[in-house]
């Protein structure tokens, strides 16, 4: 039968069609059938959905039910012991929210509570961050404190993990990466989550059925902002960190200690540590004796386990110091399976060895790496000319002869959302037979010259990156395989290509390219999108050193990577890489997670 | 966080229709100025309802984009007689195409800056519209494609249900169907087909 024939997924779209709830775990219980359209419909629910918050109120159809400040209160949504949860409608924003309503304060409530809600909300607001809900207000009317937020379609992760059971590491490690962004801007806030559990992070925008895919963000927030300062209120006790239990106050590594909660309960379907009551709950963390996440799940990579255990530390001293701290932990973790490269032993991302920039362009010399690109290396340092780098290892700014080659910040403008971005930076060197110079946007390399990137990060990265020359041909200059340097890259000091036993690789121009595109790409987890793209593209390969002498001027037109290299392929559309570029790009406006160069060098046809 | 359909007891245009759009298209269409400006007098809230959710969501230039919907809108009038009009259906998803690409135009002008070759410029995004902001770029892009997949019926029943809110009644007259139950179950197949075509694209 056709899909659309099916009675099932009929009435599914009906409902779908008039904005009725659906009960999805449900459904799927009585129609097992719909498994397979589960995907499908789950993004069309968050379609239609999406589209009806932005038709209702202006429609006029729904009347108010009654007027909270400057927001037209429409539907209950939820209720709890804080308060109530409606959609309401900002006039202002002209768009559909969602009002949490504090219960009035109370006689036993601290009566300057409501005014510290309101500043700690204002400072909620004040955070903007994809992973965040964004506040959009908080105010006290009619005697009830109030704070409203963008109304979120998607679906809570404790609905993924009943609707799919325990998740493997690596989309677990994902999620945890995605989650500590979003707690290391609220922390930078100088505020809390204070109630970080399964239930409090949402899924938005897919429905969960692509590993990854949507946009992960924190809502509710526990204890400080959300429930009032109100006396009286709780957290989820299960996802508490010992500390708070005992009474104490929280605090970022409590936050930390939950979302290690949070990640073993994602990958186990338990909690750590589990009791009937709040009493006994105490006493099992004071006797300190839970199964250990590697009991529950032998499989895990032990670097994700670690770094599970080493937030659910009880000393907050022993866990991670930050929210940042742990996702340098996990990154290294997440990743669709597909896509990566060998697991390093470790997650803890280890610290390289910091050297300065003098020593890499010291060394620069030693060795040539193509591309264009081939590899070149081994002979060339036996050739005559470049073997005297030490005139040019005083500044890093290479010559001085020629300030006009010096990179200007405009070589090479940043993207958007730098904010958020990894903090690189980056300088494309040429070696010649003459030394070292920098490479600004515009300035023209022939073939037999080599290249090398100079990369300096912060945190550990993964890096790409790409050339495409006057025809639309691509190629992968980063990663290289075969050399020691891979991603992650780690914090510190990193010269691209890579080396070989420790001596440096640099990439060679090969051939006449007319001019090419150099596109720098940075991020903190994978590319999958980007890897992906450039899958079946050539890779700069090594080759044997090439006499420039004895080829001809077609022959550099026509051989992408002489040497024994095959020429370079066309990729199927010219521009290739600016509308990878531009795909990228996008990225960047919606998470602000990469941090992207462009550079472009003209390599004239003789 | 959905409702159940309170909103769609209400005809997305004006209900004191004492003639029916198809009508006034086809004055419209013999150069009848009176009954263009009913026309535009109908439509233009429900198309600047549906423009501000395309709209980036960092925007608040809403009277521009007002403008801009109403002057696509009367361009696209100027243009009815080269528009072969089978139907209001076909006549509305053809509107919504053109806003779309002149909402796109709009956009890049606004947001290019002198001096263009660097990246920043040649990259600029205006940020993602309301709809993007709500459900996320990728999403609103699959939707896109698997809409363009759609038959023409199937393409303006879920325009003309999800994104304009018309009622059933509304959506049998503009897609001419016998009665609203038809036009119901045009809706849930193009639906279906729809989700189909949206998992396809997941990958």
């Amino acid at each position: 039968m056709r899909r659309e024939d099916e009675p099932d997924l009929i009435r599914t779209a009906e409902q779908i069609a008039d904005g009725v709830p659906i009960d999805w775990d449900a459904r799927l219980h009585e129609t097992p059938a719909l498994g397979r359209a589960l995907g499908g419909m789950r993004s069309l629910e968050s379609i239609v959905a999406a589209h009806r918050a932005q038709l209702e109120p202006a429609g006029g159809g729904v009347a108010p039910l009654f007027a909270w400040g400057p927001l037209q209160v429409l539907e209950k949504l939820g209720a709890g012991s804080y308060g109530e949860v409606y959609r309401a409608w900002d006039p202002a924003l002209q768009r559909e929210v969602a009002l949490k309503l504090r219960r009035a304060p109370g006689p036993r409530d601290d009566a300057s509570g409501a005014r510290r809600w309101l500043e700690e909300a204002r400072r909620l607001a004040r955070v903007r961050h994809p992973n965040v809900v964004t506040v959009l207000g908080a105010e006290v009317n009619a005697g009830r404190p109030g704070l409203w937020t963008e109304l979120l379609a998607g679906h809570t992760l404790e609905d993924t993990l009943r609707s799919r059971g325990p998740l493997g590491a690596h989309e677990a490690a994902a999620l945890g990466v995605e989650i500590c962004r979003g707690l290391a801007a609220v922390h930078a806030a100088g505020l809390v989550h204070g109630d970080l559990t399964s239930t409090n992070v949402m899924r938005v925008g897919d429905a969960g059925a692509v590993a990854g895919a949507g946009r992960i963000v924190l809502t509710d927030f526990g204890a400080a902002v959300e429930r009032g300062g109100m006396t009286g209120t709780a957290v989820t006790p299960l996802a508490c960190a010992p500390e708070v239990l005992r009474g104490g106050p929280p605090t970022e590594a409590a936050d930390v200690y939950a979302l290690g909660v949070l990640l073993y309960r994602l990958v186990t379907h338990a909690y750590p540590v589990e009791a009937e009551s709040l009493d006994s709950l105490r006493r099992a963390h004071e006797r300190g004796a839970r199964p250990t996440l590697r009991d529950r799940r032998a499989d895990l990579p032990g670097g994700f386990v670690a770094a599970v255990e080493r937030a659910l530390s009880p000393d907050p001293a022993a866990r991670y110091a930050s929210a940042g701290a742990m996702e340098s932990a996990l990154v290294a973790h997440a990743d669709h399976a597909a896509s990566r490269a060998p697991e390093p032993s470790s997650p803890i991302a280890q610290a390289a060895p910091r050297q300065t920039r003098r020593i890499l362009i010291a060394a620069s010399v030693a060795i040539a790496v193509a591309l264009g690109w081939i590899i070149y290396r081994d002979r060339v340092a036996r050739e005559p000319a470049p073997t005297e780098p030490v005139a040019i290892t005083a500044s890093p700014a290479g010559p001085t002869s020629d300030e006009a080659t010096r990179p200007e910040p405009s070589a090479a403008t940043p993207a958007q959302a730098p904010s958020l971005a990894p903090r690189v930076e980056a300088v494309l060197y040429r070696s010649t037979g003459a030394g070292v110079e920098p490479l600004a946007n515009g300035g023209s390399i022939r073939p037999g010259q080599r290249l090398f990137l100079d990369l300096e990060t912060r945190e550990p990265l993964h890096a790409y990156v790409l050339d495409e020359d006057a025809e639309g041909r691509v190629f992968v200059l980063f990663p290289v395989a075969g050399l020691d340097l891979a991603n992650p890259i780690p914090a510190g000091e990193a010269r691209l290509p890579g080396a070989r036993g420790g001596a440096p690789i640099d990439w060679q121009v090969t051939s006449a390219g007319g001019r090419e595109t150099i596109l720098i790409v940075a991020a903190r987890s994978p590319l999958a999108t980007l890897e992906a793209a450039v899958a079946d593209v050539p890779r700069a390969a090594e080759g044997r050193p090439v006499s420039y002498a004895e080829l001809d001027a077609e022959a550099l037109r026509r051989l992408r990577g002489v040497g024994g290299l095959a020429p370079g392929v066309p990729t199927e559309h010219g521009g290739a890489l600016a509308e990878l570029a531009r795909t990228l790009a996008r990225r960047v406006q919606q998470k602000g997670d990469l941090w992207i160069r462009q550079i472009t060098l003209e390599n004239p046809v003789p | 966080m959905t409702d159940p359909g309170r909103a769609r007891e209400t005809p997305a245009v004006p209900a004191e229709r004492l003639e029916s759009t198809a009508a006034l298209l086809a004055l419209v269409q013999g150069g009848d100025a009176a009954a263009r400006e009913r026309l535009v007098a109908r439509y233009l809230p429900v198309l600047r309802r549906w423009a501000r959710g395309r709209l980036p969501a960092a925007a608040r230039g809403l009277s521009d984009t007002d403008d801009l919907v109403q002057v696509t809108l009367i361009r696209a009038l100027d243009h009815v007689n080269d528009f072969e009009l089978r139907r209001e259906g076909a006549f509305l998803a053809y509107l919504r195409r053109i806003l779309l690409n002149a909402m796109r135009d709009e956009v890049r002008r606004s947001v290019r800056r002198p001096g263009g070759d660097e990246v920043s410029a040649d990259l600029a995004d205006p940020g993602p519209s309301v709809l993007e902001q709500a459900i996320g770029r990728d999403l609103v892009e699959r939707y896109e494609a698997a809409l363009a997949e759609l038959p023409e019926d199937h393409r303006e029943a879920v325009i003309l249900r999800v994104e304009l809110g018309f009622t059933y009644p509304e959506i049998a007259e503009a897609l001419g169907k016998p009665s609203s139950n038809a036009a119901r179950m045009t809706v849930a197949r193009a639906l279906v087909r729809l989700s189909e075509a949206l998992e396809k694209d997941e990958t």
